[in-house]
């Protein structure tokens, strides 16, 4: 737990700190390319060159694309009007996370926010910390997308509804993928591979529910957890569900595990279904209260420590 | 005044600029109309991955932008670093002269994306990528070669996601305490597809975890094999389709050590024999399996184990 508190109080700094991008503009599309400068008008004849220049120029529910392969941040981008950001197909375009803060906030509620065929990545020569943070109970989608080498976790989702779909996470520095507080997080066939953990459903809000469902998606080589869930007070929920899903290669210890539901008060629960769970240090850990709940049709062995596995299984029936 | 002002600013940024580049970058480019003395970026890509992987820092990374190939003799990767041709293009990586394309030096963290890594045809080179410790990711790529695709002796942690596998004597390799996961790709005509040994040194185990892959042709499909004392080996198998080789899924001890493989929801089609366990080595299967329509479905002993 002690891991999380600092990435809580960064979170709570780099808000003071974020700017977020005024909405003024009209444009229903804003166009950004390498080649863009920011004083031009954002459109595809005279694209701009950075983020915060085409969120600028950009009506509310308006796109961004971005035409050609370049990095699109200077420092971090707060998003704060529904909008849609792509790079065309045939390039990428990245942001990346520096100077101790996350590349991409949303701190706004109830916008919809997409992003679409980006690499998130982290300066190796002056480290950020998130990836992408979802901090207010707004939705935010992305698809096709590549996190890499963050500091904290590539994917933190503090708030709202996040949906991510055929991406990559590798190596992130916390976990790929957490949702705190009753927020909802889907994934579908996407990669986490390595770094400190993969998908993790905390809740320290009484009352509610996170929510993380994960589908038809690879979670392996992680330094520590697979899937990890936990609760902080007595009526908070947590629920990871894994269907058609790999966890292997998770841990080296025997405080890891590939599936671990761990709290002495509230309710974390991982339900897995049609999924293989195998290969990792110690490959279920089931504590205190969690609650890890099988369909009987996954293959669960091969623990790299014979017999260390911790609590039981609870099984229940297909319908 | 305000002429000399700028002369001066003019002075100083000139002063900074060989500082600039002579910087190491957190990313650097390389294009096929790029030259190694070029300083690398976006604007001025280099043309060379070695000269790309010197501009940049450690754990930095290297793109591709248009569609060549981008080496010419073996890469040495002597740091963490992420190499990816950005969508719609992509890098070519050649083993040639008897030499792999690719060497990860001891302990780095290395990432490819959308990258070809085959044999020059002319003056064949041997492996893919040869690494010992460390991690690898390679995603949405292809490799062809004459020897390994991927070859680990030792503990590194590799990662393949849907990839392709054409030809050559074996597709990913690993031994000597390495871990891999393979998911989403596809080999064909690969000799001996996926293939993990206990085997490098005493003490070891090495783990492979396949899941949701398609193998066809070859002799043998999936293999955990014991080959050293003391060593040992396991290979989990799930979402999985091997077709029209000799031997599908193979877990066998030949010189010692264990060998276990566990089998869930895959397929063993029109091979010789589709489920092949000799010499000691467990071959586990979770009733889920289709195996039809081999010469022989299974040979040896297969241990049922039940779901969770």
């Amino acid at each position: 737990m002690k891991r999380y508190l600092p990435h809580a109080l960064a979170a709570l700094s780099m808000a003071a700190f974020a700017t977020p991008a005024a909405h003024a503009g009209t444009l229903f599309r804003a166009y950004l390319a390498s080649y863009g400068v920011d004083t031009n008008a954002c459109t595809v004849a005279a694209p701009c060159r950075l983020l915060p220049a085409a969120l600028n120029a950009v009506a509310d529910k308006g796109e961004i694309w971005i035409l050609d392969s370049a990095n699109y941040n200077a420092g971090q981008v707060d998003i704060a009007q529904n909008v849609s950001i792509l790079a065309i197909p045939g390039v990428t375009a990245s942001f990346v996370a520096a100077g101790s803060f996350p590349a991409i906030t949303i701190s706004t509620p109830s916008i919809k926010v997409s992003m679409r065929n980006v690499v998130i990545a982290n300066n190796a020569s002056n480290p950020g910390t998130y990836g992408v943070q979802l901090n207010a109970n707004s939705e935010l989608s992305m698809e096709e997308c590549v996190f890499s080498n963050t500091v904290f976790d590539a994917l933190n989702v503090n708030a709202g509804k996040a949906n991510v779909r055929n991406s990559m996470f590798r190596n992130s520095g916390n976990f790929a993928v957490s949702a705190y507080n009753g927020s909802q997080v889907t994934i579908s066939g996407s990669q986490m591979q390595g770094g400190y953990g993969g998908v993790d459903a905390e809740n320290n809000a009484a009352s509610s529910t996170t929510l993380v469902s994960v589908s038809d998606s690879i979670i392996s080589g992680q330094s520590q957890f697979g899937v990890h869930a936990l609760t902080g007070t007595s009526t908070s929920t947590s629920k990871i569900m894994l269907a058609r899903s790999t966890v292997t290669g998770v841990g080296s210890a025997a405080t890891h595990a590939g599936l671990y539901a761990n709290s002495l008060t509230g309710a974390p629960t991982i339900v897995v279904a049609s999924s293989a769970v195998s290969g990792n240090y110690i490959n279920f850990q089931q504590l205190n209260n969690g609650v890890i709940r099988t369909m009987g049709n996954n293959y669960i062995g091969d623990p790299v420590l014979v017999g260390g596995d911790v609590g039981s299984l609870t099984s229940f029936a297909p319908r | 005044m305000q002429r000399s002002l700028t002369c001066v600013l003019s002075i100083i940024v000139s002063s900074l600029l060989p500082l600039v580049a002579n910087a190491q970058a957190f990313r650097a480019y390389v294009a096929s109309y790029g030259a190694d003395t070029n300083p690398c970026t976006v604007a001025a890509p280099c043309r060379l991955l070695p000269a790309a992987l010197n501009a940049i820092v450690n754990g930095g990374e290297v793109w591709m932008l248009d569609s060549a190939n981008y080496n010419s003799a073996t890469v040495t990767i002597s740091k963490d670093a992420s190499i990816m041709a950005v969508p719609g293009q992509i890098g070519s990586i050649v083993a040639a002269g008897g030499s792999p394309a690719i060497v990860i030096s001891p302990g780095f963290i290395v990432a490819l994306k959308n990258v070809s890594i085959t044999n020059n045809a002319n003056n064949p080179g041997n492996d893919g990528i040869q690494m010992t410790t460390g991690r690898l990711t390679v995603q949405d790529s292809v490799i062809a070669v004459v020897s390994n695709g991927i070859s680990v002796n030792g503990t590194a942690v590799i990662s393949v996601h849907n990839s392709s596998f054409r030809g050559g004597f074996r597709g990913v390799f690993v031994q000597g305490g390495a871990s891999a996961d393979i998911s989403g790709s596809k080999l064909a005509n690969v000799s001996y597809s996926l293939v993990a040994f206990a085997a490098g040194s005493a003490g070891t185990t090495t783990n492979m975890n396949i899941t949701g892959c398609a193998i066809t042709g070859g002799v043998t499909g999936v293999i955990s094999a014991g080959e050293l004392s003391g060593a040992n080996v396991r290979v989990t198998v799930h979402d999985t389709t091997v077709a029209n080789v000799s031997y599908g899924f193979l877990a066998g001890v030949d010189t010692g050590g264990t060998a276990v493989m566990s089998i869930a929801n895959s397929a063993a089609t029109l091979s010789g024999i589709g489920l092949y366990q000799y010499g000691g080595a467990v071959l586990e299967s979770l009733g889920t399996n289709l195996v039809r329509s081999n010469g022989t479905n299974i040979s040896g002993t297969v241990t049922p184990v039940s779901g969770s």
